[in-house]
Formats: structure tokens, sequence, C-alpha cells
């Protein structure tokens, strides 16, 4: 009995164990290799702790400035649609959430079928009408394009959030005398709050993550984001640079891990407040 | 070295000037025809841009954002910039597996960009397409004239030249010279393809330090259609053919089943690493783990970054002419990266004048200093520059013996695609030759009617 | 009260029910129209090129051609074959997503040190972009001197190098294990938040009733979870549904056909075989897939719900 308890309670030790090393080896192992020369590269069996570690790629890194650049575009993008998203998500989500409507499942799938086909598939049919609306190679084409990307399933989470707050406060409020929109922001924003913080990082993500639409929406070096110039830099013809591979990945996750650990604390009591079922 | 650099740079000066004048020359509406091939081709006056009127080239290109060559591009469009004031060159960086299907999306639209980089393998595609124009009256009989006749067929479609060879190169044998060593093989490289695989089952007993395995032959097996385009050079080398007598398809040949023998064979064996691609046997090479592979000019270039010591480790290998084969000759095929002008382009003439530029004799040679390139060209490519080192006078020799591929076709790259996955049929699901020969034989009929 | 007044002064009346109209069509407007007009319109573009003959060297000429696009693909064992691919794809990455993540979730929601920090760790695979996970595995993969056929030949799990991303057997399940390294800690968060939810008296009212920890979870941890459950993981296979870059960057649909998933397939139809014709009738094909996938999802998820299992 005494065995099994000390059993029950090893293993969720070793169950996390085993689960960080799945998480965090590869991490590790991406930040040790763009320390690594390339002579100590390749060597096996392999360095687990860099011997003479070597700066080289940072420096070949940040001697090419158009990285920064790229990042900054990516965070401008990854602002710029994560706040249209939020807002236009908010409204819909609250519309689907409080109003009970013809057609209204044929809208909510309608909307979610826009996200159901590959970017890659539709590449011709995307350009040819960014074209015709004079978008490419502007930041706001690209911004909008990220938006409609992570709209969709957006709409659908905070519809869930919305779900949850009781009508019974609103009913309160609109007796009072307040108008619909004020309603919308003065009572039930505030409650979700949380949860639109949630919906935001997770369209933030999404836009952080693409990479066909800024590759094909975008064609000048100055407003590239980072995924497609990495992609143009380093996914080469020739041959694997990984040091140098390994090296602008490390770059490129380190500030925004950051960014995101901060925001973490919110987001976890985020979805809290949002999977709170009635 | 250093008087090598002066000569260098004098001949660099002189053809600028030279170059400079004939730009001057076109420019002057009224300058009578000359001879030269530049001038000929745009002596039509109306056509000819005015020197006045500001035109913005768009250029199309993976090998502008990778570092190997950036500098040398850069270089480049500066220098034309300076004999044509008024054109500006805007490089479009796109990545090499995105740049097919990203100029044809910008085609969708009538957007493409003036200049595009291709290689071989996808060439056929644009060929076939009506997105790119022809370019004999652009560049000129006697620029033709002085294409590699393998290269001017690979880069024709129904006749017409569609794309200029820019930075070709024929697939030759690199040799690791250090592990023959070790292996104790002569200090050369195989002269047949016996001898190849022979030697290449001496150096597959080897084992690094750590006791880690060293491959003898490596083959590019990874579903790629340059894979397949590859795989050609083999069936070449075995005396086959993707046609039959007749001029139409047929692969279901005792010569192709033969190659998938040999590709089953290596893989089998451990000869061979499975399913890599060209990159990963460059890798491979570079850290003495590859006896023996394929490749273009690259190598050197790509070895001395990956091995990590630089030009010493040019001393480690060895370049030879491929291996003869059932053909009784040193069998190989020519590679290149290419240059189409769009058909959206406003500025075809000054397009033209802009390729030209990049293959003649001093763009080609700083680019062949920075990188290797070879010319397609007779005339440079007999040029001391080109010749001054063993490994330039192999590729330039191996030039001379490449077989063209097959006529440009609008199925071919997608037939390259599915030669690749026989390839792996047979390499890597084990699958019997006579079978995938069929299979394939049933399956290029059908692509290139 | 203001408005009413002023409007009726003017002499309009709106009722409740028509001001409710106005503002639901104000607030459900603008995701619509920017929806339609940017994704909507290239849907069904995309729909409409399906029916004819279109090459991408002549991508002007537009033929009619009868169903034949269709036609051929019902003829066409790549595609049921894709079809396949995908389909087990998506379920086992889900479905091993679900299991993994419900696990570590429970982990982390019990009392184990170090919570918070590992709860922060977890996440970083998540900002990772994908195309730059899928390099990252593929250094790790390497079999000639990736470190995970190291670490497996030292500890004697395996005497030969396993070819990963080019074996007939392997390949899928190792695009699996970089899909879930990068999805996972999506899952888990989500979860985890839900769990968060669940009042702990629920738990405690159980205690003393004499429930064991696995009745528990089974009674009242799932079915609290139910609404986030559904909507995780219906989000997680529709975004692997349409997973390419991944594949792309790892395998390109090879060795052979092995990781062929309709992604790979419909861009090869398209932009190799040239056949844009084909490729919108795969996409069109796909979208009533999905779509049955949905709707059947959502019923699926309906029955298990009874009447009274979301009481305000």
């Amino acid at each position: 009995m005494r065995q099994r308890r000390i059993f029950g309670a090893a293993l969720p030790l070793l169950g996390a164990a085993a689960f960080l090393l799945f998480l965090v080896f590869p991490l590790y192992w991406m930040l040790l290799t763009s320390f690594k020369g390339n002579s100590a590269l390749f060597r096996i069996p392999p360095e687990w702790f860099p011997s003479e570690p070597v700066l080289s790629h940072y420096k070949k890194l940040f001697a090419d400035n158009v990285f920064t650049t790229y990042y900054r575009n990516s965070l401008l993008v990854g602002f710029g649609s994560t706040a249209i998203t939020l807002i236009a998500a908010m409204f819909a989500g609250y519309g689907f959430s409080r109003f009970e409507f013809r057609f209204k499942s044929l809208a909510m799938f309608s909307i979610l079928s826009t996200q159901m086909l590959p970017v890659v598939s539709l590449l011709i049919a995307l350009y040819t009408i960014y074209n015709g609306y004079g978008l490419l190679n502007t930041r706001t084409g690209l911004v909008i394009a990220l938006t409609t990307a992570s709209l969709p399933f957006s709409i659908w989470m905070i519809k869930v959030f919305f779900d949850n707050i009781p009508v019974a406060l609103e009913e309160s409020a609109k007796i009072d005398g307040a108008s619909r929109f004020g309603i919308l922001f003065r009572i039930v924003m505030p409650l979700t709050k949380p949860g639109i913080f949630s919906i935001g990082i997770y369209s933030f993500i999404l836009s952080w993550d693409d990479f066909l639409y800024s590759l094909t929406l975008i064609n000048k070096d100055e407003l590239r984001t980072l995924n497609a110039g990495i992609s143009i830099r380093y996914i080469g013809e020739l041959s694997y640079d990984w040091a140098s591979i390994m090296t602008v990945c490390v770059t490129s996750i380190v500030p925004i891990s950051l960014l995101f650990l901060f925001f973490q604390k919110y987001m976890v009591s985020g979805l809290t407040a949002g999977a709170v079922k009635g | 070295m250093v008087r090598k650099t002066t000569l260098a740079l004098a001949a660099v000066m002189a053809l600028g000037t030279l170059a400079a004048c004939s730009s001057d020359k076109e420019n002057t509406p009224a300058a009578p025809s000359s001879s030269s091939p530049a001038a000929s081709s745009s002596s039509d006056a109306s056509n000819a841009p005015d020197a006045g009127e500001p035109i913005t080239l768009q250029f199309a290109s993976w090998s502008i954002s990778e570092e190997a060559t950036k500098g040398a591009l850069e270089q480049m469009a500066q220098k034309f910039t300076e004999l044509h004031p008024n054109v500006k060159i805007e490089y479009i960086g796109i990545p090499f597996g995105d740049i097919k299907q990203q100029t044809f999306v910008m085609a969708s639209s009538g957007n493409t960009p003036d200049i595009m980089q291709t290689f071989t393998a996808t060439f056929p595609t644009y060929a076939a397409s009506d997105i790119i124009v022809p370019l004999d009256d652009l560049v000129g009989k006697e620029f033709i004239d002085d294409l590699f006749p393998s290269y001017k067929e690979d880069y024709s479609y129904n006749g017409k030249l569609m794309g200029v060879p820019w930075a070709p190169s024929p697939y030759i044998l690199y040799w690791n010279k250090e592990l023959f060593q070790k292996a104790g093989l002569p200090d050369r490289a195989p002269e047949t393809y016996d001898e190849m695989l022979q030697f290449a089952e001496e150096l597959s007993k080897l084992k690094t330090d750590s006791g880690e395995q060293i491959y003898g032959l490596g083959e590019a097996t990874e579903k790629l259609p340059i894979n397949g385009m590859i795989a050609l050079r083999n069936i070449y080398s075995f005396n086959g053919s993707l046609f039959g007598e007749d001029g139409q398809v047929n692969v279901n040949t005792p010569e192709v089943i033969e190659t998938l023998t040999y590709y089953q064979t290596l893989v089998k064996n451990n000869l061979s690493p499975q399913g890599a691609k060209l990159k990963d046997l460059r890798n491979l090479f570079s850290i003495g783990r590859l006896g023996m592979y394929s490749d273009g000019y690259y190598g050197r270039k790509v070895f001395q970054n990956l091995s990590g010591q630089g030009e010493a480790f040019d001393e480690k290998w060895g370049a030879a002419m491929i291996p003869v084969n059932k053909t009784g000759d040193n069998v190989s095929i020519g590679e290149a990266h290419g240059l189409v002008i769009s058909k959206d382009s406003k500025h075809p003439e000054m397009a033209a004048e802009f390729i030209k530029f990049l293959t003649d004799e001093e763009m080609i040679s700083l680019y062949h200093q920075n990188s290797d390139v070879m010319s397609a060209r007779k005339s440079i490519s007999i040029l001391p520059e080109f010749n001054s080192t063993d490994f330039d006078k192999t590729l330039v020799d191996q030039m001379t013996k490449i077989k063209p591929l097959p006529a440009n076709n609008p199925g071919l790259e997608q037939a390259y695609l599915e030669i690749a996955e026989a390839v792996q049929k047979v390499a890597v699901a084990n699958e019997s030759p006579e079978k995938v020969a069929a299979e394939l034989d049933a399956k290029l009929k059908q692509i290139m009617k | 009260m203001h408005k009413p007044v002023q409007l009726e002064r003017r002499g309009v009346r709106l009722s409740e029910k028509a001001k409710d109209a106005i503002f639901l069509a104000v607030i459900i407007c603008p995701a619509f129209i920017l929806l339609l007009s940017t994704i909507g319109i290239p849907i069904v573009k995309s729909l409409y090129m399906s029916f004819f003959q279109v090459s991408l060297l002549s991508m002007k000429s537009q033929v009619w051609n009868s169903f034949d696009n269709y036609k051929q693909l019902f003829a066409d064992g790549d595609f049921v074959h894709s079809i396949g691919v995908t389909f087990r794809y998506v379920f086992s990455v889900v479905a091993i997503q679900f299991v993994l993540g419900m696990a570590l979730a429970l982990i982390l929601n019990g009392k184990i040190p170090f919570r918070r920090a590992l709860r922060t760790v977890i996440l970083i695979p998540w900002v990772v972009p994908t195309i730059i996970g899928a390099l990252l595995w593929m250094w790790l993969f390497q079999p000639q001197y990736g470190v995970l056929n190291y670490i497996l030949q030292s500890l004697h799990l395996i005497d030969q190098p396993l070819q990963w991303l080019s074996d007939m057997q392997l390949a899928l399940w190792a695009v699996m294990l970089a899909a879930l390294w990068k999805q996972l800690p999506f899952m888990v968060t989500m979860l985890l938040a839900g769990m968060q939810g669940i009042p702990g008296d629920m738990y405690e009212a159980a205690t003393i009733d004499g429930a064991s920890k696995r009745q528990q979870f089974l009674y009242i941890t799932l079915p609290m979870l139910k609404d986030t459950i559904k909507t995780v993981t219906l989000i997680a296979c529709i975004e692997n549904f349409k997973m390419f870059p991944l594949f792309w960057i790892m395998t390109s649909g090879g060795p052979v056909d092995a990781t062929t998933t309709l992604a790979i397939f419909s861009y090869k139809t398209a932009f190799i075989d040239l056949d844009l014709g084909k490729g919108a009738a795969i996409g069109a094909l796909w979208l009533i897939i999905m779509l049955l996938f949905s709707w059947g999802y959502n019923r699926l998820f309906a029955i298990g719900e009874g009447k009274g299992g979301s009481a305000h």
C-alpha cells in the first residue's frame, strides 16, 4: 500500500519529466547548435555542451541588419491583424451568442468553411483578388489576409466565452436604459476580458506562424516578414547550413517567447474564465 | 597571385570600357548597326530604349538572397546601372523551392517580373507556358550560336530559344582523397562504373573514428523533379533514354531497368544513403562521411563552409569526369540556372540587354571567381580564367561531353518527378525494377503525349 | 431613454425587434463582409474553375469540360490514397495530441513542484513557427548525424540508425512527431484552463462520497470539459487537415507517396501536373469532405450532450 502511494506520487513527476524532455530538448538542441562551429557540428558522439562556443553565426546574422526589418514587420503585421480580429470577432461572436435568427448555423458554418482549404490551393485566386484591391506589397493587405485567417476560429471560440455570461446581467442593464453597444462594451466585454485576451494571443500566434500569405502578397524585402525572410535566406538551393538556420531560429523565437511568457499569466486565467461552464 | 589579380583587373577594366562604348552606341538612335552581336540585336532603333527614359527591371531570383551568391549579384546589378544610368534593377528574392509557383501566381494577374531565374528541371514548365517570350530576336543569332549545343537545346522549345543558360554546370564526380587513401584505393578517381562500384564497396567498409558508417557512393533519391533529372544521367550512362528508336516514349527497356537496379543495389548494400537530397550529399561529403558523389560546380564552396576548414578542404578531394559505363564515353548531363523574360515585361529589349550583360565575359568571370560558375558560351569557356585549375578543367572537359536532356515538353517536369518517384520505389520501397519500369513507362506515355 | 424619444419625435418608431435586427446586422456584417470579400470570392472562383479545363501553362483559357476533372479524380487511385493518408495523419495526430495533452494537463493541474514554471516553459514550442519547427525536426531526424538516432543507439533501443523521413513506414509518424511537438502546448493550455474552471467543491463532494480519482475524472472532469474539448479538437482537426508546410519542407510527400496528403496532392496537381482545373476540383471535394466532417462532429458531440448538460 505504501509502496503504491509512493509510486502514485512519483508517477506524475516522471510523466512531467518525460513531457518536459520531449518539449524542451529540441529547443535546447536548437540553442546548442547555434553556438557550434561547423567542424563541431556533425561530430558523433555530439557535444552536449559546446566545448568551444562560437558566436560567429550570431555575428553574421546581425551584420545583415535586414533581420531587424523582418522582425519589425512580423510584429507590426501580427499586432495589426490581432487588433482587427479581436474587434470583428467580438462583434460577430456576440451576435451569434445572443441572437437567434434564421440560417444562423448556416452562417456559422460558412464562416468556418473559409478556413477549411489550405492557402496553397487558393493561391492564384487570392493573389488575383488582392491585386484587384491594390493591396499587394502593402502591410495593410497582409494584415487583412492574416485577419481573415484567424477570424473564423476566433469567432467560434469567442462565442463560447459569451455563452457563459449570464444573460440576466444584460437584461438588468437594458432596463437601466443602456444602449445595445453600451451593454456590449460596458458589461459584456469587461466580463470576458480574459477570454478576449487569450483569443488575441491565439490570433497573434497564427499570424506569427504565417508563411505563404506573406511570401505571396509581399515582394519587397523591406516589407517581408520573418518566416518568408528566413526561408528566402536559409532554405536555399545549395546546402543545409544547419548552424545558421538554428541561429536564426533562436533569434526569431527568443524575444517572442519572452513576450509570450510575460502575458502567459493573463492568458491562463483568461482561458480559465472562459472555460467556466454555467 | 598578385599578378593574376592585376591581370584580371586590367581585363575587367578593358572590357568595362568596351561595354560602355557599345552601350553608348546603342543608346544613340542614329548609330549605324555595327557587327558586334550586342549592337546588332538592338539596332532596330525604334525599339531601342531611350537613354533618358527611366526603366525599372524586376528580376525574380533566389540567388540574390542566398549568402553564397548575394554579393556577386548585387555587384553585377550595380555595374549594369553604371552602364545604363536610367535603368534600375529591382531584385525580388524568392526562395528556391517557391519561385516557380510564385512567378506563375504573379503571372495570373499579369504581374510577372521582367526577368526570372529558373533552373533546368523546372524550365520545361516555363518554356511551354504562355508567360515568357522567345529570345531569338532579343539576344540575336550570334549570341545563340555561341552557346554549347546541348545547352541551347535544353533551353529551347519548338525550335525557339526560350531561356538563356546563365550559370551552367555539368555533373562531375567528386571523390574524397583521404577516404580513398584510408581504404587503400589508388589515388585517382574510378574510370568506369564497375570500378566506381568496386571502390564504393571498399569505401563503405570504412568507419569514422567513432564507428559511424561511411558511404561509398551517394546518389540523390529524394522525391524532387531535379533528382529525376539526375537519374537521367545514369540512364544515359547505361546507354538508355526516355525514348525508343521511333522517338516515342519508351522506358520499359533493359537499360532503364538496369539503371533502376543500380540504384537499388546502391541503397540495399548501404553504399548510398537513402532518400537523400543533393544538399544532404554535399553535407555528408564535407564531413568525410561520403566517398564519392556527382554534383555541379557548387560543390567546392559548400564544402569549404560546411567542413569548417575553409579553403584548406580543397586539398582533400578531387574532381573527375563521370566514369565510363555502357556507352564507352564519360556521359553526363548539364544543369544550368537559366534566365527567362516574361511576357508582361514592358522592356524586353532592356531585359535581354541585362541578360546578355550577366552572361558576358566580365560578369561571368566575376561570378566564376565568386562561386565557380561556368559559362554556357563556347567563346568564354575556353578563356584562361575558366581553365586555370584542375577543377575548372574537369568542368570544362565534362561540359563538352554532356548529352542534351529530352526536348522540352509541357509534361517534362512532371516526368522528372515520376522518374524520381520510380527511383524511390526501387531504392526505398524495394519494389522490383521490372515492375517499376513498366509502371513508369505507362505514366510517362500519358504525361509526355 | 434619450434615443427612442428622439426617434419618436421624428416620427420614426422602431420596434425593439427591428432594432435588434439592425444591431445584429451591424455587428455581424464586418466579419462577414471581410471574409466574403477576401477569402469567400477566391473559394467561389475556385469552385467555379473546377468545372473547366485550365492549365497553368495558359491560365487565361478556360474550357468547359463537363465534369471531366471530377471524373478523373474519382478514377485516380492517387486521390483516394491521399485522402487515406490525410485521415490517418489527422486522426492519429489529434488523438495522440488529445490523450497526451489531457495527461499533461492533469499532471500540471495536480500538486507538483514548479507547477507555474512548468506551465510556462511547455508553451514555447507553440511560438515556434511551423517552418522553423520543420527544419528543427529535420535536423534532429537527420539519419547520419542527427542527435535522435545517436540517443536511441546509445540507449540500445535501435541497432541501425533509423531513416525517419525516408522510410516508408516511419515517415508519416516522423512528421506527426514534429506536428505533435508544435501543437501539444496549445492543447494542454486549453485543457488546463478548462480544468481550472471546474469548481473545486465538486471534487470535494465527490471525495466525501468516496469516488476514486478515476471516477472523478470520468464523471466530473470529462463532462465539465466537454465544450472545451469539442472546440479545441475541431480546430486541431481542421488545422491538421490543411497542413501543408510541414509535409512540404520535411518530405515533399515522399518517400514514394507515403506522406502525400490532400494538401500535397492538390499542390502537385496544380503546380507540377499543371492542371489547375483538377486542382480546383480537389479543393471542391475537399470542402465537401470537411463540411460533412464538421457537421458529423457537431452531431456526434450533441448526442452525448443530453438535455441538462449545460444548465446556466
